[in-house]
């Protein structure tokens, strides 16, 4: 097994996107968060390497969707806000 | 240019699967493509993304705004629907011993499994209270032909005090009692026979097991008389695929082609009944998956001569294309528990889906009954069902709601509580959401190659 320690700055990386990175992991290896002052401890267990590979990759992909969460959220927003009115209005 | 929300998928090959709230899709080559897009960076050329809504011109922003928030309501509303298959097990009894029988049957002499004939006009009263026109009407066991005196009364009574002609009838049989009285009440009546049909005869009878009869040629003979007196379109075929089958794709097309059938359902085990004792030892995710990739590979090969559809394949093909139809049971949002079927079961239970019976055959699940036939129903009545439906709506489940096939996807709460004990189930660890997930990156990528392009637009054209 191998165990591989991985920090990442509190500053650079949201909890949301440590959390979100972590859920789609645990189909794959092992792991475990400690959240200390200025980062996030991961301590990740895998039989081999790949897995620590796509802990990389998912981690990636997460920052790329909390970028378009951050672009679109005030129109998400306001997208479920109308079509409540709109079904409402249905009724 | 500003950015409109979207969700992505990585493919093995690359290329990034985008899709949008209303159901657009796109394929970007590679990341670099894929920041681009994020950034919105480029001219204000109007180009493919910009036609498909994933980006927009910033004085067009609140036009946006309303047109995503019409198709989200349209589509969410679309999906909250009356019950409109209703499932009647008139018994549990089966002369069968299938493997993996998920309905957990019983011998064919056992008493006490049987729905009694009185509760018929109470059935119906509930079909008409709760569904709307056309009726559809699956009776189900055990092997209802145990049963045959029930759907008779059950079709007679229908004909003397309703419409008839708005009721439609679906028998799910292994054909073992298909007898001439069987075909002759059927003929001039809306009744089709639905029948399992493994693959070869070893493969078959493997799993289908029968003391006193060859099932499998029983089958045949059976889809044989269907087919001659009733219409081919009277007989359809489930496949659920078992170990036998999963290294013999071909095994299955040589047996629908050999009973002249240009239709097939193919499904993997479920986690329910006796099979829940074996699931997990049969074979994975991964392994279907290559079943399946090969079964279409064969699939493209034969429908150059002969007419062969996948019919589960056309469910998602549908889903992708067909953007108002949101009525398969098994892939809905919000779930098709109860806003999509209602079962009244042999013991006299009402519940919202075929699996909630299995589950609480299983497990004695309590919470999952909606009610009794013989009682004033209120379907919605219970905080467990008001829960499971207000937790199915896919956009806001963890997992799905970044999923780049959320809008094409369905949620099955009963499949989780029934391998993860939890309604919600956790997505990173559900073989249901791996298996749609392949299922739909494959189809989108095989409509890059054009043999399978051709193939699947011509299924759709056959509905």
């Amino acid at each position: 097994m191998i165990s591989r320690i991985v920090n990442l700055e509190k500053s650079r990386y949201s909890e949301n996107v440590v959390r979100k990175t972590l859920f789609w992991l645990s189909s794959i290896c092992e792991w475990s968060l400690d959240e200390r002052f200025d980062n996030w401890e991961i301590t990740l267990s895998s039989p081999d390497e790949n897995s620590l590979h796509e802990f990389n990759r998912i981690l990636n992909d997460q920052i790329l969707r909390e970028k378009i969460d951050m672009e679109t959220r005030g129109l998400r927003r306001n997208i479920i806000i109308k079509a409540l009115e709109d079904m409402e209005k249905s009724k | 240019m500003k950015l409109l929300p979207f969700n992505f998928e990585r493919w093995d090959n690359g290329k990034i699967f985008i899709s949008n709230m209303l159901g657009f899709h796109h394929v970007l080559n590679n990341s670099e493509e894929l920041e681009s897009l994020i950034d919105a960076v480029g001219d204000n050329h109007e180009n493919d993304l910009y036609y498909k809504k994933f980006l927009v011109h910033e004085n067009e922003y609140s036009t946006a705004t309303q047109l995503y928030a019409s198709s989200y309501a349209w589509k969410t509303g679309r999906g909250i629907v009356n019950p409109y298959l209703f499932i009647v097990v008139p018994t549990l009894r089966c002369d069968h011993d299938c493997n993996y029988c998920q309905v957990s049957r019983v011998n064919s002499s056992a008493s006490g499994f049987d729905l009694d004939l009185e509760h018929i006009p109470q059935i119906v009263t509930h079909i008409l209270k709760y569904g709307k026109a056309p009726y559809k009407i699956e009776f189900q066991g055990g092997e209802p032909l145990l049963a045959f005196d029930f759907i008779k009364e059950f079709i007679e009574y229908v004909e003397a005090n309703h419409d008839e002609a708005t009721f439609e009838y679906v028998i799910a049989t292994s054909l073992s009692l298909l007898s001439q009285d069987v075909l002759d009440f059927s003929k001039n009546r809306p009744i089709h026979f639905s029948v399992s049909l493994d693959g070869t005869p070893i493969i078959h009878n493997a799993n289908r097991k029968h003391k006193l009869i060859n099932s499998y040629e029983r089958v045949g003979e059976g889809i044989k008389e269907i087919q001659k007196q009733l219409g081919s379109s009277r007989v359809a075929t489930v496949t659920t695929v078992t170990k036998e089958l999963i290294e013999n794709p071909k095994a299955i097309v040589e047996a629908h082609i050999a009973m002249q059938l240009n239709d097939m359902f193919v499904r993997p085990l479920s986690p329910y009944g006796f099979s829940t004792k074996t699931y997990n030892r049969n074979y994975g995710v991964e392994e279907y998956t290559r079943f399946y990739h090969s079964l279409l590979d064969i699939l493209v090969e034969t429908n150059s001569g002969y007419r062969l559809v996948e019919q589960n394949l056309l469910i998602h093909l549908e889903r992708i294309f067909r953007k108002d139809l949101n009525n398969y049971v098994d892939l809905k949002s919000p779930a098709g528990h109860v806003m999509g079927a209602l079962v009244f079961n042999y013991d006299g239970n009402v519940f919202g889906s075929d699996e909630a019976r299995m589950l609480h055959k299983l497990h004695g699940v309590e919470s999952l009954i909606l009610g009794k036939v013989n009682e004033e129903l209120s379907i919605l009545g219970s905080n467990e069902t008001i829960n499971i439906l207000s937790d199915s709506f896919i956009s806001e489940i963890p997992g799905c709601d970044e999923c780049a096939y959320q809008p094409f996807c369905g949620v099955d709460p009963m499949y989780h509580l029934s391998t993860q004990y939890d309604h919600i189930g956790n997505r990173a660890r559900s073989d249901f959401c791996k298996l749609q997930k392949y299922i739909f990156a494959m189809i989108f990528q095989k409509l890059e190659i054009p043999k399978f392009e051709i193939l699947f637009h011509q299924w759709m054209e056959y509905e």
